[in-house]
């Protein structure tokens, strides 16, 4: 059996060989990404044939904190959603080959904590790479991004370590109160109804906080449209893609666990829809492309926090497919708008006219994008809303339902956008550059795996079945 | 395990101390200065050596009535030795260049003595050297720092009375002055609570505690860069060393076993007033020194979180931290003190410090983030470690505003950190080697020792079970 240490140690090693080399920097990145999804799919197969995996190293003794990682079903879908998103964004994200070192740099630095944290065993591990997490998408919006970058990344530093510090008291708490001072994760689940309640809701009311700030939802969200539209094409990619699914994951684990959760769940889903529907509301308010974007990940991420509230099975197994389905398509959409931005110089929504006629492939991919995320059969999409909503029914009956309709606004309004600047020929936008033939297997390798899962999803769903969703 | 080093080793360590103090004396003579300095630098390292192989061997022994070796001194002596050789190193190319260096080897014997301290003699001739030989290197960069180095001298005079009435109230009890006897005969007096007092004001002052810390961002945004790095790294570790010595050997039977909880519930107040009033004054700072030394003031209240929970953990914790943060904030220092003599001071001015140099920008911000507490580095391991020995001593209070702190912390570093990463037009510079070398030992603990703490975390926990059984 190889070590799962071994998913956080190969970016590591390649974030000190990249550190220590000036050049390739590029070659690195893509290379550590790519190793990464290997063991990634390698290690989604052997949870699939033989059940989760749970490997502890000594770490502190003195305070009984081991280094515990475990590759459960939720785990594994995300961390190899993660790793097409890394991979993809290795070789595909930099269009224009800016700062090329500091990127890969960053990618690097990222590509460890994302692995680190999804497979984490304890809320210790889960801390540490939460925050790696953080750290690395601050410098890709700082360093790296448009013109209000640095508005952009205090606010999004703040938000986020305000989330990581509720997320620390809520651990200290669990320390604080758990039998034998333990941290796991997953054994926590039988222990936390020996805590009084009033702890109990305290810890899950500071957990759904700052997971709340991170996923986003309504009305701790204002960090993200900022930051998500003044950061690199990779950096909106990995914080879009992979950043807010943190918080999804930590939801589910802190459902999944708590017992408590259930009598907070029913407000939540309320929340949630609300959030959905004001984000949809929101996004028809935008004019540049990439806010647009940035918006529908508040609406998608608004839907998986209403599914996992629903609190059945099913609806949260459509919580972790909605994730890995939303995780790919924003990254295929950002990918694009990159592109479209690289190509005419212009996101602006009003000045762009004829973008499939400049370009065809990035066109058709974000057309494509908005046909998943609208949830179009024989697409991920597509059973992620189907298995979200028959869980919303099941839950909540036929207002389990209703946040179905955020989507077809959200959907209308994207098909609007479609018309007016890639498909209204009349005085085209003259395209300024063109796009390699990296970006283009960007395009590929993303939609592949959105029809793999679109056509194939017992492949996911398996995994969950046979696993619960933790 | 003991026969493997010699029985007089402490007096080896004194004896290359006083050669210390012997070649600084030459080099202030002599016009060829680099040699003796390099010399001075490689006698630094051997004592550090020395210092950590008695740790490693398990070395005890008392000696001359006055100094005693076990681990809890071994190891603080051999850190902050390495921190002084960092301090070295980094005014390796500064005038005055003898006074420096000689001054500094008087820094070193006061840390011999108040790490070593057997009786409380030591301990206070020890401050005193340190302190005053701080002082007149201050003065010695000429008389412009005329202001800082009198502050300085006062506080510490002040600071050095409070001591000794202090310790004025303990003799009647024992007047052999052992820290040992002390604590066995003067046990549940009345008289001795007083003294406790007094001596939480006077090592306040030094350890910049939080009601008598307002002389610290005047004193190290007045003295140059490296003598702020000297005290912020050094001065205020060995008041540290001086209050762990002080409240859990001499007092070990008053507040802490017993029924009253005394020096808990001081230290209690102390950590989170300091950490309190450090980060909220930091908020609004515009010149980087004095947002540093706010900022290493409520550093200090982390470190009385362990104090204040008085456990094994606890005093591993904060020995623990004391070592992280003097290696943060001397490499935070070394990089500071190398803008300054490039006339850079003001946050303002830190702004495109990533086009100047980009090593200096990068090893800022990953010593900034340690200090606010970001994992896997050393400051969020030691932080951790802190809280979990408040949870264990029952006090999720203080945990809990502990983390707070940490996140008021980050608001002020991640401002700097903007600022250092904007693009500007500006000159490329270039630090010496000297500084680049001292960063980067500086960078090599925080990142190795957070993300493996047990490397240090082992033997601090050898070093508080000297102090705490």
């Amino acid at each position: 059996m190889i070590p799962l240490l071994l998913m956080i140690i190969v970016p590591a090693a390649f974030l000190a060989a990249a550190a220590a080399f000036k050049s390739h920097p590029k070659e690195l990145s893509v290379s550590s990404t790519f190793i990464g999804l290997i063991l990634a799919v390698y290690f989604f197969l052997s949870v699939m044939t033989s059940g989760s995996i749970a490997q502890s190293y000594n770490y502190i003794p003195a305070l009984n904190i081991g280094f515990s990682l475990n590759a459960g079903s939720t785990s594994m879908i995300l961390l190899l959603m993660a790793s097409i998103v890394l991979f993809v964004t290795a070789f595909a994200g930099n269009v224009n080959r800016e700062k090329e070192r500091t990127a890969s740099l960053l990618l690097l630095l990222f590509q460890a904590g994302v692995s680190g944290l999804f497979l984490s065993g304890n809320f210790f591990v889960f801390f540490i790479f939460w925050d790696i997490g953080i750290i690395a998408p601050f410098f890709m919006i700082n360093i790296l991004g448009s013109a209000n970058r640095r508005i952009a990344s205090y606010k999004f530093i703040l938000y986020e370590i305000f989330a990581s510090a509720l997320l620390l008291a809520g651990i200290i708490l669990i320390y604080f109160y758990a039998p034998a001072h333990t941290l796991n994760i997953y054994s926590l689940s039988s222990l936390y109804a020996q805590m009084p309640l009033y702890i109990q809701e305290t810890i899950f009311i500071l957990f759904f906080i700052a997971f709340m700030i991170n996923i986003p939802v309504f009305p701790l969200h204002t960090w993200l449209p900022d930051a998500h539209s003044e950061a690199s094409t990779q950096g909106s990619m990995v914080l879009s893609g992979i950043v807010t699914k943190f918080g999804g994951f930590g939801m589910i684990l802190i459902f999944a666990t708590m017992p408590v959760a259930r009598s907070f769940s029913y407000y939540i889903a309320i929340l949630a829809a609300f959030s959905a529907f004001y984000a949809a509301f929101l996004t028809m308010r935008q004019s540049d492309l990439k806010r647009v974007v940035a918006h529908t990940t508040i609406v998608e991420m608004s839907i998986v926090l209403f599914a996992i509230a629903t609190m059945t099975n099913i609806g949260q197994s459509g919580a972790v497919f909605g994730m890995l389905s939303h995780g790919l398509v924003v990254a295929l959409m950002f990918l694009s708008v990159g592109a479209i931005e690289h190509i005419f110089h212009e996101r602006k929504i009003d000045m762009l006219r004829g973008i499939s006629k400049g370009a065809k492939f990035t066109a058709y991919a974000f057309l494509v994008g908005i046909f998943i995320m609208t949830g179009v059969p024989l697409t991920s999409g597509f059973i992620a809303d189907v298995l979200i909503f028959i869980g919303g029914a099941s839950a909540f009956g036929i207002y389990g339902i209703i946040p179905l309709f955020s989507l077809i606004i959200l959907g209308a309004f994207m098909y609007l956008v479609i018309n007016k600047s890639f498909f209204a020929n009349r005085r085209a936008t003259p395209a300024a550059a063109t796009i390699g033939i990296s970006q283009k297997m960007g395009y590929a390798v993303l939609l592949a795996a959105i029809f793999f899962f679109g056509i194939l999803p017992f492949v996911a769903l398996n995994l969950i079945n046979s696993g619960g969703v933790v | 395990m003991q026969q493997i080093l010699p029985a007089g080793i402490p007096a080896i360590l004194l004896v290359l101390i006083a050669f210390m103090v012997l070649f600084s004396l030459f080099t202030l003579l002599s016009r060829k200065r680099r040699i003796y300095k390099v010399v001075e630098i490689a006698a630094v390292a051997l004592i550090a050596i020395t210092s950590f192989s008695m740790l490693l061997s398990g070395y005890n022994s008392n000696f001359l009535y006055l100094f005693q070796a076990n681990a809890f001194s071994e190891l603080l002596f051999g850190a902050l030795s390495i921190g002084i050789f960092l301090i070295l190193l980094i005014s390796f190319d500064s005038e005055p260049q003898a006074e420096t260096a000689m001054f500094v080897s008087f820094v070193m014997l006061g840390l011999f003595m108040v790490a070593f301290a057997y009786s409380i003699i030591a301990i206070i001739v020890g401050l005193e050297f340190v302190i005053l030989s701080t002082v007149f290197m201050i003065l010695s960069y000429g008389k412009k720092y005329l202001e800082p180095a009198l502050k300085l001298f006062v506080l510490g005079a002040i600071s050095t009375a409070i001591f000794v009435v202090a310790l004025a109230l303990l003799l009647p009890y024992d007047s052999s002055l052992s820290l040992v006897g002390i604590a066995a005969a003067g046990a549940g007096k009345f008289i001795v609570g007083l003294s406790l007092v007094l001596f939480v004001a006077a090592l306040s002052i030094e350890s910049a505690a939080f009601p008598f810390n307002l002389w610290v961002p005047d004193v190290y945004d007045g003295a140059p860069g490296n003598v702020t790095a000297l005290m912020a790294g050094i001065n205020k570790k060995v008041s540290f060393i001086a209050i762990l010595e002080i409240f859990l050997i001499v007092f070990a039977s008053y507040g802490i076993y017993g029924n009253s909880q005394l020096i808990s519930q001081a230290f209690f107040l102390i950590s989170i007033l300091t950490m309190f009033f450090g980060n909220l004054v930091a908020l609004v700072q515009k010149n980087i020194k004095r947002m540093f030394a706010y900022s290493s003031i409520s550093q200090a209240g982390y470190i009385f979180i362990g104090i204040s929970a008085a456990t094994h953990l606890g005093i591993e914790a904060s020995i623990f931290y004391i070592i992280a943060h003097m290696f943060m904030i001397i490499g935070a220092f070394a990089i500071v003190f190398w803008l300054e003599t490039k006339n850079i001071r003001s946050i303002e001015e830190y702004a495109g410090l990533k086009d100047r140099n980009a090593f200096a920008a990068v090893s800022l911000t990953i010593l900034m983030l340690s200090m606010a507490g970001i994992p896997p580095l050393v400051g969020f391991a030691g932080k951790f470690v802190l809280f979990s020995s408040a949870v264990y001593a029952n006090d999720i209070i203080l945990a809990l505003i502990g983390i707070a702190n940490s996140f008021l912390s980050i608001y002020y570093y991640a401002k700097v950190i903007n600022q250092m990463f904007q693009t500007r037009e500006v000159k490329r510079i270039r630090p010496g080697i000297n500084i680049i070398a001292a960063v980067t030992i500086c960078l090599i603990f925080v990142i190795a020792v957070g993300i493996y703490p047990q490397l240090l975390l082992g033997w601090a926990s050898t070093a508080a079970s000297v102090l705490v059984h």
